[in-house]
């Protein structure tokens, strides 16, 4: 079920209803309904996939208890098989092909030629975030940051919490697990933070992730015969596209769980406002790279030992960290490339220098800030175009193209009223966010300190052009793939 | 929770009148590329508003023909008019069976035909019927039964618009407005029709859609046929030709075809004569008026063998 759908206009109303009928006293039964009414809504893909939540959920309930009660040998079994587990349900269904293919073309390399098999696997919806989520359980038990739960609802509804199961946050089950065991009390405040947040992230959606999507769909499909400035707005356009859509879920998300009472934890601060890579990398999908910081950068060692040690640390994270966005050598390459960013920044030292908010007390900022924010950006949008392409001579094209200055002209697609309309609410997307960017979310900045009418003006203006701007094809969030 | 579901509820009804005035503000004053789910295109390409405002005091018509651009860029009325037939045509932009439906129960009466020509592309019955409406809400004047039967396409564009239409009849403020007979290189001709002034072959590089017919156009269909029959009025399918190019990527054409002929009389001369794409089309689908000169004159050689009593 789409965020961004009438289906979701329906089920969001009853589910919270219900949920609050039953009232606060009754935790039990608000953690059954949450249970179904997820189970619902992840079933409304594709049925079949119910079983792999079932089982994950099991696997790590039963792994849970067993690492609990156990010490030595025992403890390291009940880890390794909740890890074998859920990598190896991600492994298969991700990675079957990706693995399948390499080995065979490895193979013709040395002029043998094999057979593959023709096995139709689907890629369930979320496997990615939920696998990390639920794992992320048994490790920290196993490392004694938490107790293991004895309530197998309040558990599962941990896995698979409608708002965030399919594209994140990656919820720590040291955060949300707590939050289903103790009683949830309605809170105004909190609900109607919630519904500010759904709206921003359906902005984020609705207009600037599916506007870009069709003229980034054009571009990139036809990359051979535009022009390299053409190949540009594709990329600044793609930026926009995945930041609107990935965050735009996150706050939607986050907002769902304060209808129910939930706190999750944030995901995204503002990224293109970074004036490095490495501050970036702290804004960006923030609950995929602390899950990687706490359970692959720090066992390895972190930052810990010298130079060379730190940067193997490194760039294992990201190629991980690339890997994991998708079956195919482009997100590899993403990674490695980002990586590449990243490095030199942690050779130099310079890798925690821009920890604050930018331009913290001033309205607009300095000339050197602004130019290191539009540095970082252009090298963003520069990785994200093998991100998006096809394969890699896809993307090495687009580069070749996008980087040959003597060939830019006005891009064709400029002329396109649809595409200047575009930039235009781009720019509000911009301004909006600039003046929020202290708070939890862009919207808060365009709000803060106006009265009761000028913010319901605020919302209906924001409802307005969502509407206005409402895709006629439902698209579905990027990140679902992955 | 209570304070927060009165909020909500006093909330929407804020929201619905501020909604109100930003459409109403938005429509008028931003441009197009701001406002893609709010399409008022008055005028439009292919004549309609001066084919609507002439229907209204265009008097009968022998033959009224109904149709997409193929029916309105496809039946000249001077050509029928030298058979002593007066002809108007009904045919709008990408209109399909759910707009003619409409268009007939409107127009049929005040037409009082002896004959209606129904264009039977197949893309028609494939088309969700958006466009238009669209087309039909910005250039026919405003009354519920084209509003009701509008919204029931179910789309948000046609929601929006309709809201816009209603908004500009409701104030009084629907601006005056005045179309050339002469614009985008066609000329509107008395009775419906417009010419392609510049009738040089040139490709639009059109994608093709594979033809699945929607049960919505398909029942629209029927029910014009009904209507007919209730009132006794002959009719005819005719399938205005297509160019070569065009036709050798299309698929489904035949079974469609198949089973509109098991509706009544079908006419198509698509594999008669031999259609140069360069000589009788100004792009993949749209004849130029030499095509069309041939075209209506197979087209009545059919009517007077088979309907002599028109002549």
């Amino acid at each position: 079920m789409n965020f961004a759908s009438l289906d979701f206009a329906f089920f969001l109303p009853l589910v919270f209803g219900v949920y609050w009928a039953l009232g606060s006293h009754r935790k039990s039964y608000q953690n059954l309904w949450l249970l179904l009414s997820s189970y619902f809504f992840y079933a409304w893909w594709d049925v079949r996939f119910l079983a792999l939540i079932v089982f994950s959920t099991t696997l790590d309930f039963w792994a849970g208890q067993w690492i609990n009660l156990s010490e030595g040998s025992r403890k390291k079994w009940a880890l390794a098989i909740s890890c074998i587990g859920n990598l190896g349900l991600l492994g298969f269904f991700k990675y079957y092909h990706f693995f399948l293919d390499n080995f065979i073309a490895a193979f013709r390399l040395f002029g043998k030629e094999i057979e593959g098999s023709t096995l139709q696997i689907i890629l369930p919806v979320g496997i990615s975030f939920y696998t990390f989520q639920t794992l992320s359980y048994t490790l920290d038990l196993y490392k004694g940051k938490l107790k293991a739960t004895k309530d197998f609802v309040a558990f599962a509804g941990f896995v698979s919490f409608f708002p965030q199961l399919v594209a994140g946050p990656i919820e720590r089950a040291q955060n949300l697990l707590p939050q289903f065991l103790k009683e949830r009390k309605w809170e105004y405040a909190q609900g109607v933070q919630g519904l500010r947040q759904i709206l921003w992230g359906l902005f984020k959606k609705c207009v600037i992730a599916d506007g870009c999507a069709q003229p980034v769909h054009y571009i990139f499909a036809n990359s051979h015969e535009l022009s390299g400035s053409t190949l540009f707005l594709g990329a600044f356009l793609f930026s926009f596209q995945i930041y609107g859509d990935f965050s735009g879920y996150s706050d939607i998300a986050i907002g769902t769980a304060r209808l129910f009472g939930f706190e999750l934890s944030k995901n995204f601060a503002f990224p293109y406002f970074s004036r490095d890579v490495a501050e970036f990398w702290r804004r960006w999908h923030i609950s995929l790279s602390t899950w990687f910081r706490d359970y692959i950068y720090l066992p390895l060692g972190g930052s810990h030992g010298g130079l060379a040690r730190r940067v193997r640390n490194v760039g294992i994270v990201f190629l991980v960290s690339g890997f994991w966005h998708g079956a195919n050598w482009t997100f590899v390459v993403w990674g490695a490339l980002n990586a590449l960013y990243f490095i030199p920044l942690l050779v130099l030292n310079k890798h925690k220098v821009n920890r604050g908010i930018v331009a913290e007390n001033h309205s607009l900022p300095s000339l050197r800030e602004f130019g290191n924010m539009v540095f970082t950006f252009c090298l963003m949008a520069i990785s994200w175009v093998v991100f998006r392409a096809e394969n890699l001579e896809h993307a090495g094209s687009y580069w070749i193209a996008m980087l040959s200055l003597h060939k830019w002209q006005v891009p064709e697609l400029l002329m396109q009223g649809s595409v200047a309309g575009l930039l235009v609410m781009i720019l509000l997307f911009i301004w909006v966010e600039w003046r929020g960017r202290r708070f939890s979310f862009g919207l808060m900045g365009a709000i803060q300190s106006q009265n009761r009418w000028v913010r319901w003006a605020v919302y209906a203006f924001f409802i307005f052009l969502i509407i206005l701007f409402y895709p006629t094809e439902e698209t579905p969030f990027i990140y679902f793939q992955f | 929770m209570k304070k927060f579901l009165i909020k909500i509820l006093a909330f929407s009804l804020f929201s619905l009148v501020l909604f109100g005035v930003f459409l109403w503000v938005w429509g008028f004053v931003v441009p197009q590329g701001l406002r893609p789910n709010l399409v008022y295109p008055r005028g439009g390409v292919g004549h309609q508003f001066t084919r609507l405002v002439e229907a209204k005091k265009f008097g009968t018509a022998e033959v009224l023909v109904l149709g997409s651009s193929h029916a309105y860029r496809g039946f000249d009325p001077r050509i029928f008019a030298e058979h002593s037939l007066t002809l108007f045509n009904l045919g709008s932009s990408s209109q399909t069976p759910f707009q003619s439906l409409h268009l007939i129960q409107q127009y049929l009466g005040r037409f009082q035909p002896r004959l209606v020509v129904l264009e039977v592309y197949p893309g028609i019955f494939a088309s969700d019927g958006v466009e238009s409406a669209l087309d039909l809400l910005a250039n026919e004047q405003l009354e519920s039964s084209l509003l009701l039967h509008s919204l029931r396409l179910g789309s948000l564009k046609v929601v929006l618009s309709s809201f816009f239409a209603m908004q500009e009849q409701v104030l009084n403020r629907r601006r005056p407005f005045l179309e050339d007979r002469e614009k985008f290189g066609d000329r509107y001709i008395t009775g419906g029709y417009v010419e392609r002034i510049e009738d040089s072959y040139q490709s639009q590089g059109w994608t093709v859609q594979p033809l699945q017919v929607l049960p919505l156009q398909w029942d629209s269909f029927l029910e014009i046929l009904s209507i007919l029959e209730e009132y006794n009025l002959p009719f005819v399918m005719v399938r205005a030709p297509v160019s070569n190019s065009w036709l050798a990527k299309q698929t489904g054409w035949e079974q469609l075809e198949e089973q509109l002929r098991t509706l009544g009389p079908y006419y198509s001369w698509q594999e008669t004569i031999s259609w140069e794409d360069s000589l009788y089309f100004y792009d993949e689908h749209h004849l130029n008026q030499r095509g069309v000169e041939v075209f209506n004159k197979l087209l009545l050689e059919a009517l007077i063998e088979d309907y002599p009593e028109l002549f």
